[in-house]
């Protein structure tokens, strides 16, 4: 929560993150090289240079796997959820990674000519496809969404467009996709890299859809119930302490809650990055968004002093042990 | 073709970078006051933004200073 902007508001939890990430890349670069200087005995076959650009390559599409799949797996299984909180380093560090990659290539394959070395590495395709470009523009993208992680381009660009600026990590991952594909076929590595890439896609493929299946499956088929109320659920529908998602067309997403027993309804958008409120849970008292930990009072919408964040409440009615919503927000 | 991708590319960031460093040391704090509250060394971490984003950031800025103007 924010009421002034810091470099990174550390905490225990996003240190053991950090330095697990950071620990877990060092481990599988080493591993990477290593194995590869002793597969590849002479350095004519592929010097430690091009092994450790390699290196850098492969953990940036695993990174960039994991990143994506964070967030379905968190909805299919929410023990994946801790994994949502401070995904944005995860996402500054691998675009780290992806840029040491493409400096490496740059560097090695076209540091010792005399053209610009960017252009004569872009140029390189020879009439085929130019996946050194596909890879360059990735990384472009990657670059803005990592230089704009910040809450202050939260803030600045406004929820929408910020949100729908990042959502071009997917066309970022499909130009990274036919980036390894073409340059795989190639340099003609084999079908392994190709197989490796082929499962990844279809993986994330299967994790999006199986994680929407779920999700609309979870979400509460609404009823109207009278005078445009909706009949939600049961009372004992609602977990102590959860809350449970209402989609109707024409209206946000509105997380009810029960908060120890008292019914009460809110905005689903967290206020922040738009977080999932409804799959969040109520701690000390507010409902927690699962992706940063912002809180809200279930009862009016707003963050604990000194945060000024709020969210939009709902007025809710329990009418024999049903929950009833009215979906126009309070105050209009 | 490339090389012509490659110079609009890298003037639209020398533009940028030279925008994002003279907005940071001030003007940042007129079209966003809780700058003004924060460590200085935040800035450091908005000027790659704001060099890859300067014409929104150009926008925000003579939007804020209009703003400003008015009675």
């Amino acid at each position: 929560m924010s009421n002034r902007y810091v470099l990174v508001q550390w905490n225990r939890h996003k240190k053991i993150y950090d330095i697990v990430t950071l620990a877990g890349m060092v481990l599988f670069l080493t591993v990477y090289v290593g194995a590869g200087m002793i597969r590849h005995q002479s350095p004519s076959e592929i010097s430690p240079p091009i092994l450790l650009m390699r290196g850098f390559g492969v953990l940036s599409i695993v990174m960039l796997h994991i990143i994506l799949s964070i967030g379905p797996l968190a909805r299919i299984d929410e023990r994946f959820s801790p994994l949502l909180y401070n995904r944005r380093h995860l996402g500054v560090m691998f675009f780290f990674a992806a840029f040491l990659h493409g400096f490496l290539v740059v560097g090695f394959y076209g540091g010792f000519g005399s053209v610009n070395p960017l252009s004569a590495i872009l140029n390189s395709s020879g009439g085929g496809v130019p996946y050194e470009l596909l890879g360059f523009m990735a990384l472009i993208i990657f670059f803005v969404m990592a230089a704009t992680s910040h809450d202050f381009w939260l803030a600045n660009l406004g929820h929408r467009f910020w949100k729908a600026m990042h959502m071009c990590v997917y066309a970022a991952y499909t130009l990274v996709v036919l980036h390894v594909a073409f340059g795989a076929m190639q340099d003609k590595q084999g079908a392994v890299t190709p197989a490796l890439l082929a499962l990844g896609v279809v993986w994330l493929g299967g994790l999006h859809i199986t994680a929407g299946l779920k999700q609309r499956k979870a979400d509460v088929a609404v009823a109207e119930a009278d005078a445009g109320w909706i009949d939600v659920c049961e009372v004992s529908e609602i977990p102590t302490s959860r809350a449970r998602v209402v989609r109707q067309a024409g209206h946000e997403a509105i997380a009810v809650v029960n908060n120890e027993g008292t019914i009460t309804a809110m905005s689903n958008v967290c206020a922040h990055q738009g977080g999932p409120l409804g799959e969040g849970q109520v701690i000390d008292g507010c409902l927690t968004c699962p992706w940063h930990g912002y809180q809200y009072d279930p009862a009016t919408g707003c963050s604990p002093p000194p945060y000024t964040e709020r969210v939009r409440t709902y007025e809710i009615r329990v009418e024999g042990g049903r929950v009833l919503l009215n979906p126009e927000p309070r105050g209009g | 073709m490339i090389d012509v991708l490659l110079i609009v590319i890298g003037v639209y960031f020398a533009i940028g970078v030279v925008f994002a460093v003279v907005v940071a040391a001030g003007p940042i704090k007129s079209f966003d006051s809780v700058v003004a509250d924060s460590p200085l060394r935040f800035r450091f971490i908005a000027t790659p933004g704001m060099a890859a984003l300067w014409p929104i950031m150009a926008g925000k800025l003579v939007g804020a200073k209009n703003t400003s103007r008015e009675p």
